[in-house]
């Protein structure tokens, strides 16, 4: 399952259809599961249900739900340090529209994630890639 | 100076000139001063700084530190320290002609012809471009210059010369010991020894304290009374810090006695108690016996104020020495000259002393402001830290409004707190008026205005008490921009204080930097959303394109029809965010554009954005419950002209309002528009309800306001960059000419939308 956390489901729609189609050659795509926000996303990967995620999509801008600071680029740095506690070695992939060099730096000296911006990335490439590095594990 | 970086040095300048080893030891590679001119280099940036001192008379410089990042250019330097200012060869730094003038100077010339000031061949050797020196004045008296080089090809930034100008205050304390060095008082010597050993808290009483030791050893006279009392700059009282004898009066109020009178006429006084003019404000402190008195002001002399536009000199005071005998004429011109150079000593550490208290103070405050996010939050603890820091009384913090061309306070704090709201709404004017603070704006300098200066507002002036104030205006400039973007306005009772001095005018500009700074942090915060909100569409469209391309083969016609549809919206979507960039970068709004033919507002406008936002609405998940009051033989009645994108805007803002803030936890989006032909003969109202999470009555004034979002909406939603219902009032009531008003706040929300009726006929 790959757990997919995005405030707008709007402008992710497309890539999480694209990860549910499965590729070529692929008999299905993956299981997504979309949450809005990062109270329930918290909520969600601290349940037995998290045991099934294969791995992470995030955003980054998003707003706080009353769990982190109110700096709403800092919050998509904070989840993503809740998450790694709880998988250290799960595959992320930061899929957003914050162009901050900062953040792109930050999330590029991380182990086993990647970093997207959604205008350079469009929904059928990320949703190859995904497909590759996920394969690649095995 | 905002880095740690520098506040390490700046530690690292105060630890090491309060340190004991402070005296000058000599000319070598590890003093402390070459220590100091070290710390002063980094602190300012520069390739090389060199303390000298001047010997004008004997048209000589005397290189007592220096420190370059070039180790060969340092030793060049350190080798031959005395410079003959009369020899036609250049030496690396200050000229006679400069030093003479006692002005500060600069130059980028120096690979030209070595721009006056230095050798052309080292200028080259080691690739220095400019040159600043910095006059060491201590009573008016030049003394020394601390001296730069630099390598960048432009001149010196004025954070720099700043931070210059407040060091150079420190290199008066080396420059003072090494003339007092050269001096055979021993007594004079040994306070100066004891006054650099002071450490720890207190360090001001404890310097006084010092100070009264020693001038009772260098008047070493009996049975006199002998007191050293402080000024409290905020209340102007004297305050006896310790006495050779039990005293009556330990405190002084301002205006009473000799020893105020003494700081009032910033001169000695020397008085036998019979004979004193001043009976009337002679204090009795000893009983009866004194006969004959000696006050001596603790003044610092010759400090920079500012008056009007231009700074002169004047005295500042810290305290007094009294002296009380039992005989008549028992202190004479020759004990005052005997103290004077003790007295001096102690002033000039004592200021040191506050300029460093007061940039920790300054950088206690910076550290305060560093992660609030909220403006007017920052901007109170601003003004709160002007009124700690240095003392002033009444503080107003005015914001530049570039859309609507004024300047506005945005902070006052000093008056009574009822009158607050009140002097808000007074102390906003037009940024082309005759008021202090739009010209100020305009002209970018610091002015300390008199009186009678014509620029203030006098209803102003009058209701709160401006007339007994002596105030510093501060315009805050952008370094990115060099635009005005608001003014500091900060003053203090005229009374024992008199004048606005320049040093903490200086630190008044570092707070300004800290205004900068936030409204800096603000910009960038809003640009980030505005980006992030134009990023969102363009990726929404990229991204369906991309599978359209990918998939349009294989995909049903109704779901390629629905993918179109996104794209047509997120073009829209696009459209509308596109505005709120250009209100941010203050570009005005269009005039209106108004067709030829009526426009009929419940089809053309509302039912067509209720339409085009529908899939924003479904893809938030929730069912769609609209209702529309309104027969349907009525959805032609307002049929007007106007600008048909403009109001447009006003209703896509509703409804995305009411979509982004609609209650999660309902699965209904339900939305009510009425349309009101009666009640208003001359306006439409249509007015528009949803039941989302509302508006809090403490909002309710604030929610039209530029970037407001409430601590709720920045919680639970992202989006928005607190522009919407900005914008919206504003077209609404400029280019409309109708209204948006806030009805009713929660269950529902309601928002009215006045249309002017005149506007059924086509305007001339």
């Amino acid at each position: 399952m790959i757990l997919f956390i995005d405030d707008e489901k709007r402008y992710v729609k497309n890539y999480i259809e694209e990860l549910e189609e499965g590729k070529e050659g692929e008999e299905v795509g993956f299981e997504v599961n979309y949450i809005n926000n990062v109270g329930n996303a918290l909520e969600f990967i601290k349940s037995e249900e998290s045991k099934k995620i294969e791995a992470i999509v995030l955003d980054i801008m998003m707003p706080s739900n009353g769990f982190f600071a109110d700096d709403e680029v800092e919050i998509g740095i904070q989840f993503y340090n809740e998450c790694r506690k709880h998988f250290p070695d799960t595959k992320v992939f930061v899929l957003t529209n914050v162009s901050r060099e900062d953040v792109r730096e930050f999330f590029e000296k991380q182990k086993d994630c990647y970093f997207d911006r959604k205008d350079d990335i469009m929904p059928v490439e990320f949703a190859k890639k995904v497909y590759q590095e996920l394969r690649k594990r095995g | 100076m905002s880095t740690n970086n520098s506040e390490t040095i700046l530690d690292e300048i105060y630890a090491g000139l309060t340190d004991e080893s402070l005296q000058f030891k000599g000319y070598g590679r590890h003093t402390p001063l070459k220590e100091f001119t070290r710390l002063v280099r980094l602190l300012t940036s520069t390739h090389t700084c060199i303390l000298t001192f001047a010997n004008l008379q004997e048209k000589k410089v005397l290189r007592i530190a220096s420190s370059s990042q070039s180790r060969e250019f340092e030793e060049y330097l350190d080798k031959k320290r005395i410079i003959h200012l009369n020899s036609t060869k250049k030496k690396m730094g200050v000229s006679y002609e400069i030093a003479s003038k006692g002005k500060e100077y600069e130059t980028d010339d120096l690979q030209k012809d070595g721009g006056g000031v230095a050798n052309l061949e080292i200028s080259k050797k080691f690739d220095l471009n400019c040159f600043f020196c910095y006059p060491i004045k201590i009573d008016n008296v030049l003394k020394g210059y601390l001296n730069f080089f630099s390598t960048g090809k432009t001149h010196f930034s004025k954070d720099q010369k700043l931070v210059i100008k407040i060091i150079s205050k420190f290199a008066e304390v080396p420059i003072r010991q090494y003339e007092i060095e050269k001096t055979h008082n021993q007594t004079l010597k040994e306070a100066i020894e004891e006054m650099a050993k002071i450490t720890g808290k207190n360090r001001r009483a404890q310097i006084l304290l010092v100070t009264f030791k020693y001038a009772q050893k260098l008047l070493s006279k009996d049975e006199i009374l002998s007191t050293v009392l402080k000024l409290d700059e905020k209340t102007g009282m004297l305050m006896e810090l310790k006495a050779s004898h039990l005293t009556k009066e330990n405190i002084i109020p301002f205006g009473k006695g000799y020893c105020s009178q003494a700081l009032i006429e910033e001169t000695e006084l020397i008085k036998d108690i019979n004979s004193s003019d001043w009976e009337d404000v002679y204090i009795d402190a000893w009983d009866g016996v004194t006969k004959n008195e000696m006050v001596i002001p603790l003044l610092i002399k010759n400090e920079q104020i500012r008056v009007r536009n231009n700074v002169v000199f004047a005295s500042r005071p810290i305290g007094v020495l009294n002296f009380e005998s039992p005989n008549l004429n028992e202190f004479t011109q020759e004990d005052v000259d005997i103290l004077l150079p003790l007295i001096s000593q102690a002033s000039l550490l004592i200021e040191k002393l506050a300029i460093e208290r007061k940039l920790s103070q300054l950088r206690y405050v910076e550290k305060q402001v560093l992660n609030k996010q909220n403006l007017k939050e920052v901007l109170k603890i601003i003004a709160e830290g002007i009124k700690e820091v240095l003392g002033f009384e009444v503080i107003n913090i005015s914001l530049v409004d570039d859309s609507k061309k004024m300047i506005n306070t945005e902070v006052i704090i000093g008056i009574e707190e009822e009158k607050v709201e009140k002097f808000l709404q007074m102390a906003s004017h037009p940024l082309n008026s005759n008021d202090i603070q739009a010209s100020i704006a305009r002209s970018k300098k610091i002015e300390v205005p008199d009186e009678s200066d014509e620029r203030f507002d006098k209803t102003i002036w009058k209701e709160f008490g401006h007339e007994y104030l002596i105030r510093v205006f501060v315009p805050v400039i952008s370094s990115l921009t060099n635009k005005c973007v608001g003014t500091i306005d900060a003053g203090y009772q005229i009374g024992f204080r008199k004048h606005i001095y320049e040093s903490d005018i200086q630190i008044l500009q570092g707070f300004a930097e800290l205004i900068v700074e936030a409204l800096e942090k603000q910009n960038s915060r809003i640009m980030d959303k505005i980006s992030h909100e134009l990023r969102s569409p363009v990726s929404g469209i990229l991204g369906n394109i991309d599978r359209l391309k990918a998939h349009y083969s294989h995909w049903d016609d109704w779901f390629i029809d629905v993918k179109l549809e996104d794209i047509e919206l997120d073009c829209e979507i696009l459209k509308h965010n596109i505005l709120e960039l250009e209100y941010f970068l203050g570009r005005p709004f269009p005039k209106v554009e108004i067709g030829d033919k009526p426009i009929v507002v419940m089809k053309d406008i509302i039912l067509k954005t209720i339409k085009q936002l529908k899939p924003v609405i479904e893809d938030e998940g929730f069912y769609f419950d609209i209702d529309l009051c309104v027969d349907k033989d009525d959805l032609d009645k307002i049929n007007i002209y106007t600008d048909k994108i403009k109001l447009g805007q006003v209703f896509y803002n509703l409804l995305v309002n009411s979509i982004r803030y609609a209650n999660k936890n309902s699965k209904t989006f339900k939305l009510k528009v009425i349309v009101d032909n009666e009640t208003d003969k001359d306006y439409f109202i249509i007015r528009f309800q949803d039941w989302g999470i509302g508006i809090k009555k403490e909002y309710k004034d604030k929610i039209f306001d530029e970037y407001f979002r409430s601590p709720e909406a920045i919680r639970q939603f992202v989006s928005g960059a607190g522009l919407g219902l900005t914008i919206s009032q504003s077209i609404m009531r400029n280019r409309i000419k109708g209204d948006l008003i806030l009805a009713n706040s929660f269950n529902p929300t309601e928002f009215n939308v006045k249309i002017p009726k005149r506007y059924e006929r086509k305007p001339l």
